[in-house]
């Protein structure tokens, strides 16, 4: 048998070069996207057997006979490409990459680089070049939009905030934030808001389970891996210059204040003070209280008297027009052996509340292939990061008197006034600027290591090694502020403080994995196409980080203000550490094309759970079936896969969460004191499971032949998930001498779908025109709480049967014959004459035009934070192959908001709804009592939840590319860029972005441990909107 | 082939540094006994003296969790004794001090309800629910029940660790730390006893609870009994016992000590426990109410009481803010009431002005006149006006700071046990033996009023001489509300409370009267109608459901 094989092998040898040859045909096969040789590309003599592959250079060189017509040219992740043969011996091809195409690779969440036609679960994959181009401060912003499912939501518009991401649902209640992986090693979530985005090639997103459980433990909320810029072998030097500047100011939809009030006035309408005299500041500055007409008593009191004196915009004066500038460069080459990359960039980041953040990146990535087989690579990202930002809270910029000028500045010193006026809350947010300053400074270093050695046949090593530390340091300095006109100051005490803090973190991750390879028909010479691959898996993270702070309070009247000169000083530390390994074993087997299937198990050991010995296992297991093979005709369907996934992965306890231990505290000169702790860690807590199927099809279909439809990419996934053990802490009575326990105490559950579709829509000479649509859809449900008892907290609620993200409260009466739960009238039915329902719907009393409520042992759900769906629409068009223009709306339908900024300012009175006119019982009037009456104590109350439905022009950006005007040799591209953010906004929602909410208490204090990241608007920092100019050059 | 060619040694050179590089990343299970480094483990730390003299000290710890709680019950009790006013609704402030009705006087004779139209008793009931009390902090009702809960727990737990066989404590030491323990037992249990309608008795350390209620009067017995612990344990100790000084020197922290070093000796702190065991008898019967039998049990506690000259429990503040219990600005009742500091949040009452005779000189020291009244603050209500702030300490006031100086008296003074001795005399009418302990304490706080013995006051006169002397001597140490209670000033007024002549700021538009925006003072008739005790919080409730037999848990 063997014999004869090896006969049929030199017979068939003998008779393709015996075939007459008449010419040589060479050329180089380049890359369109960047220009650089293409090695490896496989060139075909169309209809014939002969062919050959580009070497290092891309060059290649291939003999042909006089019937030879063509040459086929095709290579994974580029179009294929067909070339007549002509009268020339020279055929130089640019093959045009596609990343659309099933030929793509993936590597995320299936272990090893496969072709996405054979991928089994839903991998999302954004290239750099498909970045919105508006996204030039982190890598977040790229993917804003572009992934179906993923939630990414830009709560704050300050420099350097993270986002939310939240991929599919969510697995348990204290975070969503997905794994982070750069170039195959884990890295902290704040990585993506760090990198600078140049630097990246290609980002993949795996949303479920099923393909985070290959990272076990930790991948419960899914995986998001970055791939950097690598150089290419064999390259000449090319060279990437890019310079952006970005004109931004907050996103401010709508006017929050009345115009009118309700003040005492004298005769000629001036606002009185308690004295009876003109309301006017005092010469420092200060205003003296007015009196509010007795609206309490007097239900007919208005807010209907036009404001005499001059009035401020304060959102105005407390936000400028920041400007921000990004410079960034990039060199790479490769030579025969080598390939590097280097990247240098600078993002310059001016606040528009305060100050500046700026972060400098630099990187290398550098390959290196001594002998065949065997790849070494190192990758370097040193990333500085240094703000100044003051974050304080903005509640005076919304909840302050029409008539303070907050820019006002005390005459004999030039300072602004710190407490303009009494009657509101807090400070004048201009004079904390004099106050305080504050920095920080991380200089931190990621560097990778990764060695790879493939064998001929069957094994491959791969060892990875990955370290990524930071020196994390601030100052906040409260100055000396004894001598200003009024006592009020900020800090802790009127001499003011400093405070200094220094983290040094590190995290240590290796990975070393094997795979054994067979072909069954090349390895085994059988006739079956079987390809299985056994994976064998062990990493291992190791985390470390040092906190130091020092502080001294009390500074002397005169400089130099240093630690030392404070009368008091006080100093601490803190350190952590925890260690997690574990390994995988996966098996995978396709049957070519066809199907494939693959099951495994990951096994995983934590110092945060399992007693810090006993593994934590997750299976897994997939198939995938592709019913396009058997098709004869791929005219239409080219390809279309069926698949299915499931798998475990689950989300650790807090690293000390299960130890029990004393909290200590700092009496100074008496010493240290140990107490309990109001929250009981729990020695018996558990890792939070989840569990996830997944089903999905891809389908790539070739609709119409001409110009229009030619490529459609539809994928769509179905995706069912439990979590149980999800750990909340469960409340204890106040008696038992702590507030709770932590415990495994909720299940939940979750479903929902993703679809996503790419279209060339058009395609000519001249105008290209690409369309995309993501949209993701979830809901997660609570489904049980071991203790039985619904947790409340704020405006959020958790009850077995109930939806993660409810709004709970009471809610203003509709009819005047509304029951209470307990089936009795709330409003007797011989008092019914008293009450009417006004004109909005709300049942008010007529004897002071309150609106009534239901009461405080009647709360329901009245809405959800979480959205229905969240989709995007993305439309790229190239017209004469020089002007781009890049348009993506991102559509969120059905996420409420709780809008707890308006409720407050109902306390104050000062929200321009009290300018809205309502008829009660025929009159008509903007009634202080009326509006006043909903603030209810700030208790959470229904009349403040608003849709928060939103469809935002999240990126528009127009293309010139130059290159072939200036028609330059040393100019290898030139392109100019204007982009607009977030230009526009199209909601209902009344307050200033509905998408810059976070959960909140009424107070601003953040709720954790409730599922809820978002929905709460409390004053928080509009996202920004941006006109962005850039020009990008390539030698 | 290619296979063929293949240089086996570097092959093997290969796989061994591969084999070196997995072994270097290797982990074995003994590296994750990572433990909590920064946090003291129960049995680490109680397994030496200091270590159980530090939890003994942390009992202080207790008293901040999220907020001082100590000086939240405080303050409330300051609201509702109408001492101080508070229009802000933080912590549920404004809805303590939410009065019923306001009865200008002749010629108006017009009623103002208050502005949310319920009462206080229904506003509190309607906020005692979890929403409240996790998110918007609005519910009242928890802050006195989490101090005095917080504090049982610890002080259960040192009791189990003073008897930790590992460790052998002197025995003078031992019984002051267990004297400690019970007296912040004792302490817990008067909070809740003189405050809620029912509450729970829990000696346990093991994060349970009883779910058999008490009411409060047994609450009081049981606060009783522990006081009694603690002074069967502190009467063998010495005065100048070397052992027990040291031990106070380390469970009491300089900041709460006016004077370094000198410590509380055990007769003082038993007479401290006799006066906090009398108060606890007074404030928990309406005046009406008291029998013979409690006069007498009053007065022989009373007797055995603070002296002038004694040193209490004082809750100070620590000159650095992160070293100890006062982390702000606020925090403290003499820090939060600072005008200079925080101008807005709370001034002196009317109600409280007017309780001065004229001419106290206590009222000039410690009363400054605000540059523009303050009327119907937030429109919340004519009880949120005011004319006055207090002087701060610096200025040569008594009840507010605007430095990190000054001592609130939480736990007990030799005033208050004066003038429990003088309402028992007076009631007893023993006028002049009464006005003699008013008298005495006039003159230590340098009133500069004229003495009352001997005046020939009868009894009515007498009492009010010693209604107006509580008001003022003891303003700011947590008895305003109790007073107001037994008084019936905080009945509802037709349950015959309230108070007449009431001083109000009223608002001229709400009379008519000229200039607009300004303001006139009237005598007006208040009905505060407060609850006189409150229901159990509901996060007690919530998480431990009343056993059968337990008491009412709810007005």
């Amino acid at each position: 048998m063997k014999k004869l094989l090896q006969s049929l092998f030199i017979l068939l040898f003998i008779a393709s070069s015996a075939i007459a040859q008449n010419r040589t045909i060479t050329g180089t096969v380049t890359a369109r996207e960047d220009g650089l040789p293409l090695p490896g590309v496989s060139v075909k003599i169309k209809g014939s057997n002969g062919g050959g592959i580009t070497g290092a250079d891309g060059r290649y060189s291939i003999r042909v006979t006089s019937e030879a017509t063509s040459l086929e040219f095709s290579f994974i992740g580029f179009l294929p490409q067909t070339k007549t043969i002509g009268s020339g011996n020279v055929i130089n091809i640019v093959l045009v990459d596609d990343s659309k195409t099933l030929s793509d690779v993936v590597v995320t969440g299936v272990g090893v680089a496969t072709q996405k036609k054979l991928v089994p679960i839903d991998v999302a994959t954004l290239d750099a070049k498909d970045f919105p181009k508006s996204a030039t401060t982190n890598v977040t912003q790229a993917l804003q939009g572009q992934i179906a499912g993923a939630q990414i939501i830009q709560r704050s518009g300050q420099p350097g905030a993270n986002a939310q991401i939240i991929l599919r649902g969510f697995t348990n209640l204290s975070s969503a934030s997905p794994l982070i992986l750069i170039d195959g090693v884990q890295a902290s979530s704040d990585l993506l808001t760090s990198i600078d985005p140049n630097t990246v090639d290609r980002v993949e997103v795996v949303k479920g389970s099923a393909g985070g459980m290959l990272y076990g433990a930790q991948g419960g909320n899914g995986v998001i891996q970055i791939f950097t810029k690598k150089g290419a072998k064999n390259s000449k030097l090319i060279i990437d210059v890019a310079s952006r500047y970005s004109n931004d100011r907050i996103v401010r939809l709508n006017d929050l204040i009345a115009t009118n009030h309700h003040w005492v006035t004298d005769a000629a309408g001036n606002i009185v003070a308690s004295n009876g005299a003109i309301l006017a500041p005092s010469a420092i500055g200060v205003w003296p209280n007015p009196t509010a007409l007795p609206f309490g008593t007097d239900k007919t009191v208005q807010n209907n008297k036009p404001i005499l004196l001059p009035v401020y915009d304060h959102i105005d004066q407390g936000n400028k027009v920041a400007n921000t500038f990004t410079n960034s460069l990039t060199i790479r080459g490769g030579s025969e052996k080598t390939d590097y990359s280097f990247g240098a960039s600078n993002l310059s980041q001016q606040d528009v509340y305060s100050n500046k953040y700026s972060r400098t990146n630099l990187n290398l990535n550098f390959g290196f292939n001594p002998v065949k087989g065997l790849n070494f690579r190192s990758a370097t990202q040193l990333i500085y990061t240094k703000e100044d930002l003051l974050s304080s809270n903005r509640f005076n910029l919304v909840n302050s008197l029409q008539w303070i000028d907050f820019t006002f500045q005390n005459p004999t010193n030039g300072q602004y006034v710190v407490k303009p006026s009494t009657l509101t809350d807090g400070n004048n947010p201009l004079a904390e600027r004099e106050a305080r300053s504050r920095y920080s400074k991380t200089p931190r270093l990621v560097q990778n290591f990764n060695l790879n050695y493939k064998f001929p046949k069957f094994l491959e090593f791969d060892v990875k090694y990955a370290l990524d530390t930071r020196r994390w340091e601030q100052g906040d300095f409260y100055f000396n502020q004894v001598g200003r006109a009024q006592t009020v100051f900020y800090g802790s005490v009127i001499e003011g403080s400093i405070l200094k803090e220094y983290e040094n973190s590190a995290v240590n991750y290796g990975n070393a994995s094997a795979y054994f390879r067979t072909d069954f028909q090349n390895d085994f010479k059988l006739k079956v196409p079987i390809k299985t691959t056994t994976q064998v898996t062990y990493d291992a993270r190791r985390f470390k980080s040092n906190y130091f702070y020092a502080q001294g309070v009390t500074l002397p009247a005169y400089p130099p203000f240093t630690l030392s000169s404070a009368t008091t000083r006080t100093g601490g530390e803190s350190f952590e550490e925890s260690l997690i390994y574990g390994f995988l074993v996966n098996q995978t087997v396709e049957y070519g094309n066809l199907f494939g299937i693959s099951a495994g198990f990951r096994s995983d050991y934590s110092s945060a759970f399992g007693g810090q010995g006993t593994a934590a296992t997750f299976p897994r297991g997939t198939v995938f079936f592709n019913p396009s093979e058997f098709f004869t005709n791929k005219s239409f369907v080219s390809n279309w896969k069926l698949r299915a996934a499931y798998g475990e992965a689950g989300v650790q306890p807090g690293i000390y969460d299960r130890q029990v231990t004393f909290s200590r505290g700092n009496f100074g000169e008496s010493g240290s004191t140990l107490y309990t702790r109001a929250t009981a860690n729990n020695p018996n807590l558990l890792i939070q499971k989840t569990t996830e199927l997944e089903i999905g099809t891809d389908l790539n279909l070739t609709p119409l032949k001409g110009n229009w439809l030619s490529s459609v990419v539809l994928n769509g996934t179905y995706w069912s998930r439990k979590s149980n053990d999800v750990i909340q802490e469960a409340p204890a009575a106040p008696s038992s001498g702590a507030t709770g326990v932590r415990d495994n105490l909720v299940s939940l559950k979750s479903s929902g779908f993703d679809i996503s579709m790419d279209i060339s829509a058009y395609k000519s000479k001249n105008l290209d025109w690409n369309f995309g649509f993501r949209l993701g859809k979830s809901k997660t449900e609570v489904t049980a709480v071991s203790n039985n008892v619904p947790i409340t907290n704020g405006v959020f609620y958790l009850a077995p049967g109930g939806n993660l993200g409810d709004l709970y409260m009471q809610r203003p009466l509709t009819s005047i014959d509304q029951l209470r739960p307990n089936g009795t009238r709330y409003i007797p039915e011989a008092s019914a004459a008293g009450y009417a329902v006004a004109s909005n719907g709300y049942v008010v009393n007529l004897a002071n035009y309150n609106v009534v409520l239901t009461g405080a042992d009647d709360l329901a759900v009245a809405g959800n934070v979480n959205p229905d769906f969240t989709s995007s629409f993305i439309n790229n068009f190239t017209l004469f192959k020089k002007l781009s223009i890049g348009v993506q709306f991102d559509w969120v339908q059905g996420g409420d908001v709780y809008n707890q900024t308006r409720q407050w300012m109902y306390r104050d009175r000062l929200h321009k709804d009290f300018d809205e006119p309502v008829t009660i019982a025929g009159q008509e009037g903007s009634f202080v009592a009326f509006y006043n009456s909903l603030y209810n104590t700030n208790t959470p109350l229904s009349h403040f939840i608003e849709d928060g439905s939103y469809l935002r022009l999240r990126d528009l950006s127009v293309t010139y590319d130059l290159t072939n005007v200036l028609k330059q040799k040393w100019l290898r591209t030139i392109s100019v860029t204007a982009t607009g953010r977030n230009l526009a906004t199209w909601t209902k929602y009344k307050g200033l972005d509905p998408e810059a909410t976070s959960a909140l208490t009424n107070q601003g204090g953040t709720i954790s441990g409730m599922g809820s990241f978002t929905g709460v608007d409390y004053y928080g920092a509009p996202n920004l909107k941006s006109f962005q100019f850039s020009l990008n050059i390539g030698f | 082939m290619v296979y063929r060619t293949f240089n086996l040694k570097k092959m093997k050179k290969i796989i061994a540094f591969f084999a070196i590089v997995v072994f270097l990343t290797n982990c074995k299970k003994s590296e994750l006994q990572l433990d909590d480094p920064n946090s003291p483990t129960p049995t680490g730390s109680l397994a030496s003296v200091k270590g159980v003299e530090q939890f003994a000290l942390g009992i202080w710890s207790k008293l901040y969790v999220g907020n001082n709680l100590l000086v939240h019950a405080m303050n409330m009790h300051s609201f509702m004794g109408d001492e101080q006013w508070c229009s802000a609704g933080n912590w549920g402030w404004r809805y303590v001090n939410q009065v019923d009705k306001i009865t200008l006087p002749a010629p108006y004779n017009k009623v103002i309800p208050g502005v949310l139209v319920i009462d206080q008793p229904t506003q509190l009931k309607a906020l005692n629910n979890l929403s409240a009390t996790n998110g918007s902090q609005t519910n009242a009702l928890i802050y006195e029940w989490n101090l005095a809960y917080f504090v049982n727990g610890q002080a259960n737990f040192l009791l189990q660790a003073i008897e930790n066989p590992a460790i052998t404590i002197p025995a003078t030491e031992k019984a002051t730390l267990q004297a400690w323990a019970y007296w912040w037992k004792g302490f817990a249990y008067s909070r809740i006893g003189s405050m809620y309608v029912a509450g729970v008795i829990n000696d346990k350390t093991d994060g349970s609870t009883d779910s058999q209620y008490k009411t409060r009067q047994q609450m009081i017995t049981e606060a009783n009994a522990n006081f009694d612990k603690a002074i069967a344990l502190l009467t063998p100790i010495a005065a100048a016992d070397a052992v027990y000084n040291s031990t106070m020197n380390a469970i009491i922290p300089a900041f709460n000590k006016p004077t370094p070093n000198v410590a509380i000796t055990p007769q003082m702190w038993i007479r401290g426990c006799n006066t906090y065991k009398a108060r606890n008898i007074l404030v928990n019967k309406k005046v009406g109410e008291l029998t013979a039998g409690d006069l007498t049990t009053i007065k022989t506690l009373a007797t055995a009481g603070l002296i002038q000259g004694d040193i209490t429990f004082l809750l100070g503040i620590s000159a650095v803010a992160a070293e100890g219990i006062s982390p702000n600005n606020q925090q403290h009742i003499l820090l939060w009431n600072s005008h200079a500091n925080n101008p807005g949040w709370m001034y002196p009452s009317e109600r409280w002005a007017q309780d001065f005779k004229p001419g106290d000189q206590r009222f000039v020291k410690g009363v400054s006149t605000l540059p523009l009244a303050e009327v119907n603050r937030q429109a919340r209500g004519y009880q949120f006006g005011g004319r006055y702030f207090f002087t701060a300490i610096q200025n040569g006031g008594y009840w507010s700071t605007n430095a990190r100086t000054g001592f609130a008296n939480f736990a007990g003074s030799w005033e208050e046990n004066a003038l429990m001795l003088a309402e028992v005399e007076i009631r007893n009418n023993n006028i002049d033996a009464g006005l003699l302990f008013v008298d005495r304490v006039r003159t230590a706080n340098g009133a500069g009023l004229a003495a009352t013995v001997g005046t020939g006051l009868n009894q009515a006169q007498a009492l009010e001489e010693l209604r107006r002397e509580r008001r003022i001597a003891l303003t700011l140490r947590g008895l305003a509300f109790y007073d107001a209670r037994r008084w019936g000033v905080t009945t509802k007024a037709s349950a015959g409370g309230g108070r007449a002549n009431a001083n109000v700021v009223v608002p001229n538009a709400e009379i008519g009267a000229t200039p607009a925006g300004s303001w006139t003072l009237l005598p007006c008739f208040i009905d505060y109608n407060y609850w006189d005790y409150w229901d159990v919080p509901v996060h007690e409730y919530s998480y431990n459901s009343p056993g059968a037999g337990s008491p009412a848990i709810a007005n």
